[in-house]
């Protein structure tokens, strides 16, 4: 909301410096997101340049065709000669002059020169010239009242400061001049002084004569009220009303529009003037529109409306979509004579609701929608018959058709000053409180029976506030929130904390990063694209991602079911980047469609390997991130979470079919890892191997030790032997791990690979694993001779088991 | 002895003197055949000098062994100024880091930390937060959405309700996680990071909330940090205030970090409205509570230095390995 300073000045007393005003306005709730200078500079003496002249006469310039010798009056001695080249310019005219020296708001300097060969001291002003508008056809024409010499400044904002306040949802009483001069009087102490009573020329006739108003959904339009002046003329606004309406951020249209835009600022309710003689029937009736009736709204865009849309019609067609915007037919335009006068009040919901769907906004609609207060309705009508009549000329018709579904009044709400104290942690005397409901326009008094509790009476444009912890922030925010002292919470019982898996989850990212990777965090949406990169099966349901209805754009349309797509990307941008070592982890959600309510969650953690893991330096070589590499890396993992997982052989079509494995804990699965396809590493734009690994926290955590209980391992000692078997080259370490540990019987207490061996020493077709067995007593010391015979009998059983012979 | 330079001399000075053919070997192995009377004297004798002489080799091995040592040592050197083997050393995201100082930060203070679902039904992130449908503060929130009434949560505060309506009070909880809203540009990403804080007991108060963002402000910032409230509108709190922290730069003169006011703002807040006690059940004449809300991100960017918002998602590595 922009609001003119000088505006706001005509309704209080602004007695503080604009920033101080801005930071008070800050504390006190309404924020001022700057105060612009609009206009002439209005430093120094500078305006004392910009002065009213007369045209005394005008001539053609002999040398050129579009431009005119002025003598001008500008209150001096001597008339000045001014080249005017505005096609408008005539003789007898008053007008605003700028002198050399003056500064014009785009730079310009006014100095005396010669237009082609005439001398020129001075120029004739547009209103585009001073900011006033965008664009002028020609001179702005002032009054004739205006005397020469006169300053400009005194007749006209050409020096304007315009603060721009964000006003809160809460508060669209704000949306106006008077709203924010009330505000500022409660908030600088200062008296808001408002004119109530309008005066212009009414006619003999009836409104009701020429006009019936019918409101067939008064849920939707609790008060329709109409008024219709005859006989005006529409044309260019007077200067100063442009200035108004461009300094406050809108455009002047024409007379009628500028008056009722002017009335909306002012007060703060809009106002919609139809062309009566457009007006089918003569009748105004607020309806539901018909689903599919369609309107062409003023922005040139053709609306199809549905049947929850009020819409302002006549006998035959809608005119206006409610409270939002106009049709091109009923609009004022310069032949327009008569008008019709709509001041309403809409449901803010159905307003909300419509601008919504038909995605348009309008000052209009953003006033509306937060609902506005019924009672502003004759002020405003007032005010505009009283501007048009003077503006536009014509007669106002006597009497208001005036729909009204119910009066609102004020309403009225018991505060307890002890629960002021008891929200804010600090007491604001009584008195103190009645004055400021007071000065915020409540009444205050005490409730019948308690003098422990106040009956406020608040205004009906206050409609926000309805309840008494409403008073309470009015008094906190009027008091000052700067006085509050600063306390803690009274605690009464309860511990905080981290809860295992949150911890867990930090223990998790500490060892990546203590091994080198470097976190990411990529979007939960993703390019829909991307999973098709991933060569799933079509009945994966990882394929079937959860789609936005409202993108904000394709590559950020779908939710992710898996980590690896946003981590390849991160690793593409890394290696564009030229970046050789692309180590990256991320732990975030996945989401996952069920056949009603929320989707499923899972946080994950991925992982995604490219470049080498140790760089090239004079005491390494390079060596390529590998299968083995990511796998450690995750046993590390499920080594500090103490979770007991299984490696098997896996078929996941966007890995490496031979270089991958699924993850499982306890049977469940629990992720994947393994080389990337190089036909999904293609398609993500990566030359090179990349390694990941996805692991389903949700699935390990659960898994991961609560306490860990003393186990003595140190009165007896372990006893160590290394074996070599020899199976079949496709047997996998863990099923020969798995059957060693099954017939080892439970001293065996551990049994770890150290060596695999393929070549001439074994037969074709096998290989060997060297295997170091630890065997452990928790009550004795064990032989030699013990552990000899546990591990011939394990021997003997493997054969049978998983055809394994030792090695010679 | 002295003249003795290095180990191999003194083997052949071993060698010389005490050696299977030295003139003292051969005395003391001819010692029976002396007479009688004489063998005690030269065997006496001749031990002794033996041991003077093991003993002054010994002492000249343990000299020449030492300075050898020490050539030795001296002959190892390396450029101690070359690099050190590499061990690669990984980064935390800086969000991640500043998500973990927050919530050590609270915790310090006794608070849990919450978790909820990042998408949400209509009912969690607007209703019983007290944006009714079709309430202006719902355009508050350019809303991402699944399906009519299932969306990507705008703020992280439906996990106050989901927390209120599992626990009875006292509360004291943050909640951290994504949020979602519909916007991209240089101030907004469409996917952030917030951190949400309630607290509902017995007797709490708005300035308890000061009090309590000022333990945050001067943890985060540094002990010399002033806070601020000013009134501000939230559906789901009132009184609702935005919270300044006084500008680290310029200490609160004005810079051009808090744009000369000497402020800069770094949460939501505010008292838990009765309406939202309703929909838990929480009787608002006994209880009261205040709740805020604060953007990692910004948090980050304020604490650190970071001038572009975008940066964070970019995972761009010369930036995340910064921190």
């Amino acid at each position: 909301m922009k609001a003119p300073l000088s505006w706001l000045s005509e309704h209080v007393v602004i007695g503080l410096p604009v920033d101080e005003l801005a930071s008070r306005l800050a504390l006190t709730g309404t924020e001022v997101e700057r105060v612009a200078a609009v206009g002439v500079s209005s430093e120094g003496d500078v305006l004392k340049w910009f002065v009213v002249g007369k045209v005394l006469a005008c001539e053609k310039h002999p040398d050129a065709d579009k431009l005119s010798v002025c003598t001008v009056d500008v209150g001096e001695d001597q008339s000045r000669t001014i080249v005017c080249g505005a096609p408008n310019v005539r003789a007898g005219q008053t007008v605003a002059v700028s002198l050399p020296g003056a500064v014009l708001p785009n730079g310009m300097t006014i100095a005396k020169a010669k237009l082609r060969g005439v001398t020129s001291s001075g120029m004739i002003l547009s209103e585009a010239e001073v900011g006033f508008e965008a664009k002028s056809p020609g001179i702005m024409v002032l009054p004739d009242e205006w005397e020469a010499g006169e300053p400009l400044g005194d007749r006209l904002e050409l020096a304007e400061s315009v603060l721009e306040v964000e006003v809160t949802p809460n508060r669209p009483d704000c949306l106006s001049i008077r709203g924010l001069a009330r505000e500022i009087a409660a908030v600088t102490d200062e008296t808001f002084c408002e004119e109530t009573e309008y005066l212009y020329p009414v006619s003999s006739r009836q409104a009701a004569d020429d006009i019936s108003v019918e409101v067939w959904d008064p849920d939707l339009c609790p008060r329709y009220a109409a008024r219709v002046i005859t006989g005006v003329t529409v044309a260019e606004s007077p200067p100063w009303l442009k200035a108004r309406i461009t300094h406050a951020g809108m455009r002047p249209v024409n007379n009628v529009v500028d008056v009722t835009n002017y009335v909306m600022w002012s007060v703060g309710q809009p106002l919609h003037a139809f062309d009566l003689a457009m007006v089918e029937g003569a009748r105004v009736i607020a309806r539901r529109a018909q689903a599919g009736e369609t309107i062409v709204t003023l922005d040139d865009t053709k609306r199809v409306l549905t049947e929850d849309m009020l819409v302002i019609a006549d006998a035959v067609k809608p005119s206006v979509i409610a409270g939002i915007m106009g049709s091109v037919d009923s609009e004022v335009t310069d032949s327009t004579t008569n008008l019709l006068l709509e001041a309403a009040n809409f449901h803010g919901p159905s307003i909300m609701r419509t601008s919504g769907a038909l995605g348009l906004r309008s000052e209009s609609s953003t006033r509306f929608e937060k609902g506005l207060d019924r009672n502003l309705i004759p002020l405003a009508l007032d005010m505009a018959c009283a501007m048009l009549t003077e503006i536009c000329g014509g007669v106002v018709s006597e009497g208001t058709v005036d729909v009204l579904a119910a009066e609102t009044y004020p309403s009225k709400l018991t505060l307890r000053p002890h629960r002021v104290e008891q929200i804010l942690g600090a007491i604001v005397p009584t008195a103190e409180i009645e004055t400021i409901l007071g000065r915020l326009g409540c009444e205050v008094d005490e409730c019948p029976g308690d003098d422990a509790c106040l009956l406020v009476t608040v205004p009906t444009w206050r409609a926000d506030l309805e309840r008494e912890i409403d008073l309470v922030e009015e008094i906190a925010r009027i008091h000052g929130l700067g006085q509050l002292p600063s306390t803690l919470p009274p605690r009464t019982e309860g511990r905080g904390g981290l809860t295992q898996d949150q911890l867990a989850v930090r223990r998790i990212a500490d060892a990546l990063v203590g091994a080198g990777l470097d976190e990411v965090v990529t979007y939960s949406f993703i390019e829909p694209g991307w999973m098709g990169h991933l060569r799933l099966e079509p009945a994966d349901p990882r394929s079937e991602p959860i789609p936005l209805t409202n993108p904000l754009s394709q590559d950020q349309s779908v939710m992710r079911t898996m980590l690896l797509p946003g981590l390849l990307a991160a690793t593409r941008r890394n290696v564009a980047v030229r970046e050789e070592r692309v180590h990256l982890f991320e732990t975030g959600n996945t989401f996952h469609a069920r056949e009603s309510g929320l989707p499923n969650e899972h946080r994950r953690l991925g992982v995604a390997l490219y470049g080498p893991w140790e760089a090239e330096s004079w005491t390494a070589k390079a060596s390529p991130p590998d299968y083995y590499l990511c796998k450690g890396l995750l046993e590390r993992v499920f080594a500090l979470l103490g979770v007991q997982v299984a490696f098997e052989v896996n078929r996941e079509g966007f890995l490496h079919p031979g270089r991958s494995a699924a993850i499982t804990v306890n049977g469940v699965a629990a992720g994947w890892l393994g080389e990337v396809h190089p036909l999904v590493s293609r398609a993500f734009d990566i030359s090179g191997h990349v390694v990941a690994a996805e692991i389903d926290l949700e699935v390990v955590l659960p898994a991961a030790r609560g306490v860990t209980l003393f186990e003595d391992l140190l009165t007896h000692p372990v006893l160590e032997q290394d074996v070599a078997l020899v199976v079949a080259e496709d047997v996998p370490a863990t099923a020969v791990v798995g059957a060693v540990r099954a017939a080892g019987g439970e001293l065996l207490r551990d049994v770890e690979v150290f060596d695999v061996y393929t070549g001439r020493q074994v037969a074709e077709g096998s290989k060997s694993l060297a295997l170091r067995l630890t065997y452990r007593s928790p009550d004795r010391t064990l032989s030699e001779n013990e552990v000899n015979q546990l591990r011939d009998t394990m021997l003997a059983e493997l054969k049978t088991t998983i055809g394994a012979t030792i090695r010679a | 002895m002295e003249a003795v330079a290095d180990l191999a001399g003194l083997e052949e000075t071993r060698v010389r003197f005490l050696g299977r053919k030295a003139a003292l070997t051969t005395l003391l192995r001819s010692i029976p055949e002396l007479p009688a009377a004489d063998r005690p004297n030269v065997g006496r004798f001749g031990n002794l000098v033996k041991r003077e002489l093991e003993a002054a080799l010994e002492a000249r091995q343990a000299v020449l062994e030492a300075g050898e040592l020490v050539d030795a040592l001296e002959h190892d050197r390396l450029d101690v100024t070359l690099p050190g083997r590499t061990l690669p050393l990984g980064h935390l995201h800086l969000i991640t880091s500043t998500r973990r100082e927050i919530e050590d930060i609270f915790v310090s203070m006794g608070y849990s930390v919450a978790e909820g679902p990042e998408i949400e039904t209509d009912y969690y992130n607007f209703e019983a937060l007290n944006h009714p449908a079709d309430h202006p503060a719902r355009s508050l929130h350019d809303t991402f959405f699944v399906s009519d009434d299932i969306l990507l949560r705008t703020h992280t505060s439906p996990v106050q309700v989901r927390v209120m309506e599992k626990k009875r009070p006292p509360v004291y909880v943050i909640a951290p996680g994504k949020a979602y809203r519909r916007d991209s540009d240089a101030t907004h990403t469409p996917m952030f990071h917030q951190v949400e804080g309630l607290v509902v007991d017995e007797g709490v108060t708005l300035a308890d909330l000061k009090g309590t963002l000022e333990v945050f402000a001067r943890a985060m910032f540094g002990s010399d940090r002033q806070i601020r409230l000013r009134p501000h509108f939230f559906p789901f709190t009132e009184p609702s205030v935005e919270v300044d922290v006084s500008c680290m730069i310029c200490d609160g003169v004005g810079c051009r970090l808090c744009k000369r006011s000497g402020w800069l703002e770094i949460l939501g807040a505010g008292m838990v409205d009765p309406n939202v006690f309703a929909f838990v059940g929480y009787d608002s004449e006994k209880y009261t509570g205040f709740a805020f809300g604060m953007g990692i991100e910004r948090i980050a960017m304020l604490k650190h230095g970071v001038t572009d918002l975008r940066l964070f998602y970019e995972n761009d590595l010369r930036f995340v390995r910064q921190f």
